[in-house]
């Protein structure tokens, strides 16, 4: 057994050798990381937001701001839920209404003419055409031709 | 047997580890026996919530936001919210936090609060200022 009879290696290896610091410290920065993200992971577990509390704030956006599909008019006063229907065929428009880069949600949304039953839809670039996705329905007035109808937004909303 | 060299070597290192341990490992100890560290991951989820809500509001507002942050920093840079020890830079607080919010269109939030007793958020035509109080 050749290899066990090998004097060089464990001097190398020993205590108190320079291997054997440096092995030393890695494996204390390892323990130090490890804790701190163990310990990390348990407080931010413990601190969750409840589920559905940040995407119905940020799903409000979509028929609030006039920087998504609010109607605002001339003078600059935005209307709440009542949506510009010339604003709602264009996903640049969605993509400026809310930044989805590396994010944890996807939507698309879907706006129902009730008359008509007409449905236009958008979805974000990062929607997933196969995944799973919850539905959440608002009742909304739509903008169109100067004449406001009454619709329905469905947005549905995808973990990305 | 050791050279001279190697020796200096292993007293940097020794030293430096050490030095990292001590400065380390009690702040570590301070902030979770203090519960800081649920602090700082609350508060910088309410405040990512706050600046999510007041994108989905369509006028202007003022909200005030009553929470002693003394002993820490608020920064607000690109989508994201760190909060983390007045004592530390940024990166090297162990037990920095982080939440993302979700700005509307071009608007940009970059803020630097230290200390602060109170914050104060204003959205004022769609642009939205953090300041303290």
């Amino acid at each position: 057994m050749k290899q066990f009879s090998n004097k060089k290696a464990t001097e190398l290896w020993g205590p108190g050798s320079m291997m054997f610091f440096i092995l030393f410290v890695v494996a204390l920065g390892f323990s130090i990381l490890l804790s701190s993200i163990i310990i990390n992971s348990f407080v931010t577990k413990n601190l969750e937001i409840p589920v559905g509390v940040e995407e119905t704030i940020l799903i409000e956006r979509f028929y609030n701001s006039p920087d998504c599909f609010a109607y605002e008019d001339e003078s600059g006063r935005v209307y709440q839920k009542i949506i510009d229907l010339s604003k709602f065929n264009s996903r640049g428009i969605l993509d400026k209404c809310i930044s989805l880069t590396d994010s944890k949600y996807a939507f698309k949304l879907e706006l129902v003419d009730f008359r008509s039953s007409e449905k236009l839809s958008i979805t974000t670039s990062n929607w997933a055409n196969f995944g799973n996705s919850r539905i959440e329905q608002k009742y909304v007035s739509v903008h169109s031709d100067n004449k406001i109808k009454n619709g329905k937004l469905l947005i549905h909303i995808q973990n990305a | 047997m050791a050279k001279r060299g190697q020796l200096v070597i292993k007293a940097l290192i020794i030293l430096i580890v050490s030095a990292i341990l001590i400065i380390l490992y009690p702040s570590v100890g301070e902030t979770f026996g203090k519960r800081d560290v649920y602090k700082k991951v609350v508060t910088a989820r309410e405040i990512a919530l706050i600046i999510d809500a007041l994108y989905s509001y369509p006028y202007d507002v003022a909200v005030s936001y009553e929470k002693d942050l003394t002993g820490l920093i608020v920064e607000i840079s690109g989508e994201n919210i760190f909060v983390y020890d007045s004592r530390f830079s940024r990166n090297l607080d162990p037990t920095l936090a982080a939440y993302r919010f979700y700005p509307t269109g071009p608007n940009k939030i970059d803020a630097k609060l230290e200390n602060a007793k109170n914050l104060k958020f204003e959205k004022i035509k769609n642009e939205l200022i953090i300041k303290k109080e």
